[in-house]
């Protein structure tokens, strides 16, 4: 009883992390229609820029600038790249993010080495907030996990009951005519992209504290968020919601099953038992790492449009 | 427009001038060409800038005091980036540029592109053969079913640094006797997860539990250490590098398991800082530790630090330990135009070499590097400290090869020409 309350506790934090990441770039998706490489990058620059704030400002104050730090390479990136581009088409902006994925990696490999970096959770927050049988559960995961939900009520309800997002999502539908009503569109898109890098910051600057900050966290981090997107929905923010939750429990619960494939398939008598136990004894527990892209794969066949998603793409 | 092409026109010229130079250089004294491959860009370059500094640290004094009979040694680094494809074009640019001394520093699906390139190589040259000295592949196959006599290893397989490890802990009483296996999902797991089950009679454990994970794709551990806690273990074994062992340290110091660990990696650069106070209490089976070696320990130490502003830790010692081998075998060699290379493959069997922690031999079976392993645990008592931190490696106890040592593999049928 205690192992599957840890179990579905773990997957249920895993999982708000991993919509803190993936939540920027439905949202730079749905509203302005580019498929950001790029944002695995944003994360990793936001653990990196907190890490090098850390040491002057104190953990917080590296959260922060980790954030806005992003929120700012973003707003760059948006204003001085993206809209050259942006004429020529989505394929393009695509390949400029996908260059800018590269770009960032080695850069922070110049500035900061190829090992990972010493930026941990500080002392003072290394506490359990309470125990579950042996197991201890710690504080910093229950702050991701805060952080994720009061994230994820805030785009909500900036979006939905809020003039700013009101006007936002009528210059996602018909620009034109929101420009013709006198608002500056392009200001709107450029803020757009800054506040979705901004959260990946974010989840960058808390999660590299928590898990590690090194060169290729872009890169085991990006395929990732790309398979929480199309399954929960491109430009869907609940669905990004729904498919982290859903990913993160799928991924904890599967690492505790102990039976292989050749046991299953053995069970519903496709195979042999002697090819059960040497051919195909394959724990099931060690797919934990592929199970994301086995269910993008059944979320492509079976509902394209993702679980949440709209019928436009 | 204009001046860009005089700069081009003088930069060729430039060229020119200096390649006229090095080959008037290389009239008077050949140099003996060696091909370094290994990782510079892409995800695995913490790779190429761990062996990097070691190549000049043998090579330069080797070279200051006369090299091979007035030959310099002449190692060139060509980046493979980390890609068996990269690895296959470099091999053939090296060929190229005259090397057939071939150092394969990088991970096992590189040194497997290597090897297979030099047996092509071989096959069609038998005149012009090429040797590779693998420096950080650890899988079996090197000296199992796939040894070769063109190929020499200069690490340890998983089945020598578990024996080394269990056999200590079992000494030091810190073993205990429910083992875990938690091991990254290639062959370097798989065969620490073999030789955890062989060796368990022999140090009277019993494997009570084990989990694969897959390979810098898990970002939270957490359900593998608390399917861990199920099994209640004493010890738990891994062959996890890189960020899978610092997120695993930490998970399990998070949730406050109270388990040793015992793996082979934890000395990469940069994992004691990240793991923090994780990693105290970790066992690791060390090539190389200042402590462990004494006053010729620390002076090796002070000596590189001066030479390259850090310590010899993890794969560095491999790095050291190939170069080293590879010069005293050089300079073993009958005066001569050119080196020829089976005289250096016997040269490399019979030689001996002094190391700070004892000596070093190469097997002539197998072609497998016989050296003294440290094992040693993570801890504030260290005398060296790592990383910037306050911790270090305190020796536990020094293995001499003979120790170590463990059989030829039965799949090894090495064909001599």
């Amino acid at each position: 009883m205690e192992t599957v309350v840890v179990a579905l506790l773990n997957g249920v934090i895993y999982g708000l992390l991993l919509f803190m990441i993936s939540s920027g770039l439905t949202l730079i998706f749905g509203m302005m229609g580019i498929l950001n490489f790029a944002h695995a990058s944003f994360y990793m620059l936001g653990a990196y820029l907190a890490f090098t704030a850390v040491t002057i400002f104190g953990f917080w104050g590296g959260i922060l600038i980790g954030t806005l730090g992003v929120a700012l390479i973003g707003f760059v990136c948006e204003r001085y790249l993206l809209r050259h581009v942006r004429s020529f088409g989505h394929v393009q902006e695509l390949l400029l993010t996908f260059g800018l994925f590269f770009a960032f990696e080695e850069l922070v490999k110049l500035f900061y080495g190829p090992y990972a970096v010493a930026y941990s959770v500080p002392e003072s927050l290394r506490f359990a907030a309470f125990t579950i049988g042996d197991a201890s559960y710690p504080f910093f995961r229950v702050l991701i996990g805060a952080t994720a939900i009061v994230m994820f009520a805030a785009i909500f309800c900036l979006l939905r009951f809020t003039r700013i997002g009101l006007v936002v999502r009528a210059a996602v539908l018909n620009p034109d005519m929101v420009r013709a009503l006198g608002y500056n569109v392009s200001a709107i898109f450029s803020a757009m992209f800054a506040v979705g890098a901004g959260l990946a910051g974010l989840a960058g600057a808390m999660g590299g504290a928590y898990y590690t900050t090194s060169p290729n966290m872009a890169t085991e981090l990006g395929v990732i968020v790309f398979v929480v997107v199309v399954v929960g929905g491109l430009g869907s923010v609940g669905g990004a919601l729904i498919a982290s939750l859903l990913i993160g429990i799928l991924v904890n619960a599967v690492v505790y099953l102990d039976i292989t494939f050749g046991q299953i398939l053995a069970t519903i008598g496709l195979v042999s038992q002697k090819t059960a136990s040497d051919l195909l004894a394959v724990p099931l527990s060690s797919t934990a790492g592929v199970l994301p892209f086995l269910l993008m794969l059944l979320v492509l066949m079976f509902r394209p449009q993702g679980i949440a998603g709209d019928d436009r793409a | 427009m204009k001046s860009i092409r005089l700069f081009a026109l003088a930069a060729v010229s430039g060229l020119a001038m200096s390649a006229l130079a090095l080959g008037a250089g290389t009239a008077k004294a050949d140099p003996v060409k060696v091909a370094y491959l290994t990782p510079k860009t892409g995800p695995l370059a913490f790779i190429g800038a761990m062996y990097e500094p070691t190549v000049d640290f043998v090579a330069k004094p080797f070279n200051a005091a006369g090299g091979w009979n007035g030959n310099p040694l002449q190692v060139t680094i060509y980046d493979d980036a980390g890609t068996t494809q990269g690895a296959a074009d470099r091999f053939k640019q090296a060929i190229a540029d005259g090397a057939r001394i071939f150092i394969g520093a990088g991970t096992s699906p590189l040194a497997s592109q290597n090897l297979a390139d030099i047996q092509r190589w071989n096959q069609r040259n038998p005149d012009d053969p090429a040797v590779l000295l693998i420096v950080g592949a650890e899988g079996l196959n090197f000296t199992g079913k796939d040894c070769n006599y063109y190929s020499f290893r200069f690490t340890t397989t998983p089945y020598i640094r578990q024996n080394a490890l269990a056999k200590v802990m079992k000494d030091k009483g810190m073993l205990g006797e429910r083992i875990y296996s938690l091991q990254p999902d290639y062959t370097m797991g798989r065969e620490m997860e073999a030789a955890s089950d062989e060796n368990a009679k022999t140090y009277g454990y019993e494997v009570v539990g084990k989990a694969r994970h897959d390979v810098f794709k898990i970002r939270d551990f957490s359900p593998f250490i608390e399917k861990a806690r199920g099994a209640k273990p004493d010890t738990v074994f891994t062959a996890s590098s890189g960020s899978d062992l610092l997120l695993i340290l930490q998970a399990a110091a998070a949730s406050g398991l109270k388990t040793k660990f015992a793996g082979m990696f934890l000395d990469e650069p940069g994992n004691l800082a990240s793991a923090g106070a994780a990693a105290l209490g970790g066992y690791s089976a060390q090539i190389f530790n200042a402590e462990a070696g004494g006053e010729a320990g620390d002076a090796y130490r002070a000596a590189f630090n001066t030479a390259t502003g850090r310590d010899p830790v993890a794969f560095m010692s491999n790095g050291l330990i190939t170069m080293t081998m590879l010069t005293s075998a050089v300079k073993s060699l009958p005066a001569g135009s050119k080196i020829n290379i089976k005289q250096l493959i016997t040269a490399l069997e019979n030689n001996k070499v002094e190391w700070p922690m004892g000596t070093l031999s190469m097997r002539a079976q197998d072609h497998q590097l016989q050296l003294p392993l440290v094992v040693s645990i993570v801890s504030k008592d260290a005398k060296h400290k790592l990383d910037g931190t306050d911790m270090g490696f305190q020796p536990v106890k020094l293995l001499s090869a003979e120790e170590t040592s463990v059989p030829v593999s039965a799949e090894c049928k090495m064909v001599r020409p």
